[in-house]
């Protein structure tokens, strides 16, 4: 397994960000849902060593975090960089720390999202930094990628070249995404897992999850069936039977949370 | 030593204005002159970037937190070393009076982090700290001083700061 995480726990002070947070990734591209403030990003940065969980366990090709940091990129909601800093400076600082590290993709990436060599990283707008520090991470020759909004203030056409960007780079190596934005999801993800204040509520493969509900009637429901959530045209079920119609991901991802919020309590 | 390379090459690209300047300060004799140009240029590295949010940048990167850590205070350490040793060979000053200041940079550093890290500022506590220490210089307290390194008590207080600075600089980023 690449990636495995058990009971992720983990506040900040009096606030708490995860409180039970489980899933494994072996391949492709894994993506966490959720609303913001769910708990997505904190995930994020435990997998990447940043921060150290409270309670649980993290085991990134099957070792500790800090042991595989080299296999980690990361690509940070913040977009923080460092000051005065041209691309090429940033080309010389990863090649160092990245055994792995490929200039020839890095040049290729940078011209192909037309990112300018001549000035500082700190000035470029929020879209062209996106476009830098996922061109880093995906140059990094890291295995794991651990990405946090990568289409985060892109316009439509450049979203769209970072979709296909990240599908050939999910067919060789490992993405963990987190984003809220549910068609490019769809788009990209082979697994998934929701996660709503904390927890993650429904993790499945994408395909195998439409499978397993249904959207319908109040008149066509069964004891066979579980209903998650009742929407606007209909309600989601998960279900055996063959009834209604699959729901599209939007729904399913809606009704999870939905239900979560419905089903809280303070004894959870 | 890559590592190290990055820390290095990372403070010399963003921070080469200061650096340059804390280098040439520190040529100036004074003591405690020359305990100010230190205060100045450790409390910019780390420090500054903890102020900033930045150690999070750099953890986020394969780099550990005892790495930046240490890194940090090595290159700070060098840099004022050389200027120090220069001013030996050039002004013929005593050896003694920079290793009274290399034993007074463990103090100034762990308090600079110990301020930064508690989220108080990387500058402003570590002068409050200094001028106090120089306000009671000319009394008994010269010789425990960390900063003027009166006797092994000084440097005994200074590495004691450090390593504590340490141990609550790793606790913090683990919450």
């Amino acid at each position: 397994m690449t990636v495995e995480v058990k009971n992720l726990g983990k506040r900040f002070g009096s606030v708490v960000a995860v409180v039970d947070v489980s899933f494994e990734v072996e391949n492709g591209i894994f993506v966490l849902i959720g609303p913001n403030g769910a708990g997505k990003t904190t995930t994020l940065r435990c997998l990447s060593g940043e921060i150290t969980p409270d309670t649980g366990e993290i085991k990134i090709f099957g070792k500790e975090v800090k042991e595989v940091k080299e296999k980690i990129a990361v690509l940070r909601e913040d977009r923080n960089v460092f000051s005065n800093m041209k691309v090429k400076d940033y080309e010389e600082l990863y090649s160092l720390i990245y055994p792995k590290w490929n200039p020839v993709l890095f040049r290729r990436l940078v011209l192909h999202f037309n990112i300018p060599g001549d000035q500082p990283v700190e000035k470029f707008s929020a879209g062209m930094k996106t476009l830098f520090l996922l061109s880093l991470a995906i140059s990094s020759g890291a295995e794991l990628l651990l990405l946090d909004e990568p289409t985060q203030g892109l316009d439509p056409i450049k979203k769209e070249e970072v979709m296909k960007v990240l599908r050939e780079v999910g067919e060789e190596r490992v993405l963990i995404i987190a984003s809220h934005h549910l068609e490019e999801i769809e788009m990209l993800a082979d697994n998934f897992a929701i996660i709503n204040e904390g927890k993650v509520i429904y993790r499945d493969n994408l395909d195998a999850a439409k499978e397993k509900h249904r959207i319908i009637q109040a008149s066509e429901l069964t004891e066979e069936d579980e209903i998650i959530s009742v929407l606007e045209n209909g309600m989601l079920v998960r279900t055996e039977r063959e009834v209604g119609r699959y729901p599209r991901f939007r729904e399913l991802v809606l009704a999870y949370i939905e239900r979560s919020l419905k089903h809280f309590s303070i004894l959870d | 030593m890559k590592r190290m390379e990055f820390v290095l090459k990372r403070d010399f690209k963003e921070k080469s204005g200061l650096i340059i300047v804390a280098f040439f300060l520190f040529l100036i004799p004074p003591h405690f002159w020359r305990i100010i140009v230190s205060l100045i240029l450790f409390s910019y590295l780390l420090p500054k970037d903890v102020e900033d949010g930045k150690e999070s940048l750099l953890l986020s990167l394969p780099l550990k937190r005892w790495e930046i850590f240490l890194y940090d205070f090595l290159i700070g350490t060098a840099i004022l070393l050389i200027a120090g040793f220069i001013t030996v060979g050039v002004l013929k000053m005593n050896v003694t009076s920079v290793f009274r200041l290399l034993l007074a940079f463990p103090f100034i550093y762990g308090i600079s982090m110990i301020s930064s890290t508690a989220g108080k500022g990387n500058f402003g506590i570590p002068l409050l700290v200094l001028i106090l220490d120089m306000a009671f210089s000319w009394s008994w307290w010269r010789y425990v001083s960390p900063l003027y390194q009166g006797s092994i008590i000084g440097a005994v207080i200074s590495i004691l700061v450090f390593v504590l600075s340490f141990i609550y600089f790793n606790k913090e980023g683990k919450m």
